[in-house]
């Protein structure tokens, strides 16, 4: 009876001690595969933040450069506003000035009719309207000279005002990309910590991956050859108690 | 990535032993002799084995979420 139950004991055992050979077999390759795909998927990862921030770094380069220009064309418009602000009085002030000169014409023509008026003799008369004809000449002149000033004085104004539109864009538009820079190199300070960060921890996971497979082969090892040598025993001892059952005595 | 096939292999892992363990227990009524201490002792060491194991994976599983937070990271 005692060596009946021994039996089916070391069967059930010996099917135990076969099952968990059969489990853990493996048990090291597998880790190193899910190692190796995890090492893998971890540096694609690294490899994808490397790529945003050299992405950030790119676009900040295209930013800087935007501004640069935008900033080159500013003093130019300023620089032409400044032109503008100076000629604009200057020729307001010719324009004042030539059409005193035509009021000044004016007073000599109607002088000159007083006198032509009270003029007696015909060569005097002559003479006057020969000056009137010259003062005539003169006023229309600067009567031209300062319809010429006041077309100049629109054209500057005109060009003052879509001066100062284009420098109120530009000064928009560099603010806008001031702010865009101002958000993307935010961006790449987060993306810089962040690829520092990630390459410490793909670090340490790499460390904790090599440390997991050698465990996993270390175990499977071990254990694999424990339980060959227990399973070795308890077949011999299988063996040894069916030979005895079998003896006759 | 994620830490979930570590985690499956640990579980698997870990029923594996816990098998072996009860398995072998449970024949200690039909089996009670010094080699069956014997036998009983070398699956102990087996188990206890097997934590340096389950050690290394846990640290791997947080690892692994450590990395993963991070990568998650948007900006």
């Amino acid at each position: 009876m005692i060596t009946d139950v021994s039996i089916e004991a070391l069967r059930q055992v010996r099917g135990v001690l076969s099952q968990f050979q059969t489990e853990i077999q493996g048990t090291g390759y597998r880790a190193r595969q899910r190692s190796d795909a995890l090492e893998s998927e971890g540096r694609n990862e690294v490899k994808k933040t490397e790529s945003a921030v050299a992405a950030v770094e790119k676009k900040l380069e295209d930013l800087e450069a935007d501004k640069s220009r935008t900033e080159a064309r500013i003093r130019e418009l300023t620089a032409k506003q400044n032109r503008l602000e100076a000629e604009i009085p200057r020729t307001k002030t010719e324009i004042a000035n030539a059409e005193r000169r035509v009021d000044a014409l004016d007073n000599q023509l109607t002088e000159l009719d007083y006198q032509l008026k009270d003029a007696e003799d015909t060569d005097t008369k002559d003479a006057i309207r020969e000056r009137y004809y010259e003062v005539q000449a003169e006023r229309s002149k600067a009567s031209d000279n300062v319809g010429r000033l006041k077309n100049e004085l629109d054209r500057l104004e005109s060009e003052e005002f879509e001066n100062k539109r284009q420098l109120g864009t530009a000064k928009a538009e560099r603010d806008r990309i001031e702010g865009e820079i101002e958000t993307e190199q935010k961006r790449l300070n987060n993306l810089k910590s962040k690829l520092q960060r990630q390459k410490n921890a793909l670090s340490q996971l790499t460390n904790e991956l090599h440390e997991y497979v050698n465990a996993a082969q270390r175990f499977e090892y071990s254990s694999a050859g424990q339980t060959e040598q227990n399973r070795n025993a308890v077949d011999q001892c299988i063996t040894s108690i069916e030979m005895y059952l079998d003896t006759d005595l | 990535m994620d830490s979930s096939e570590i985690k499956r292999d640990m579980r698997d892992f870990q029923d594996s032993v816990l098998r072996l363990s009860s398995g072998i227990g449970n024949a200690s009524v039909l089996w009670r002799d010094p080699q069956f201490q014997a036998l009983s002792r070398s699956v102990s060491g087996v188990a206890i084995q097997s934590r340096d194991l389950l050690a290394a994976g846990d640290r791997c599983v947080n690892a692994i979420e450590r990395f993963q937070r991070i990568s998650e990271e948007s900006y």
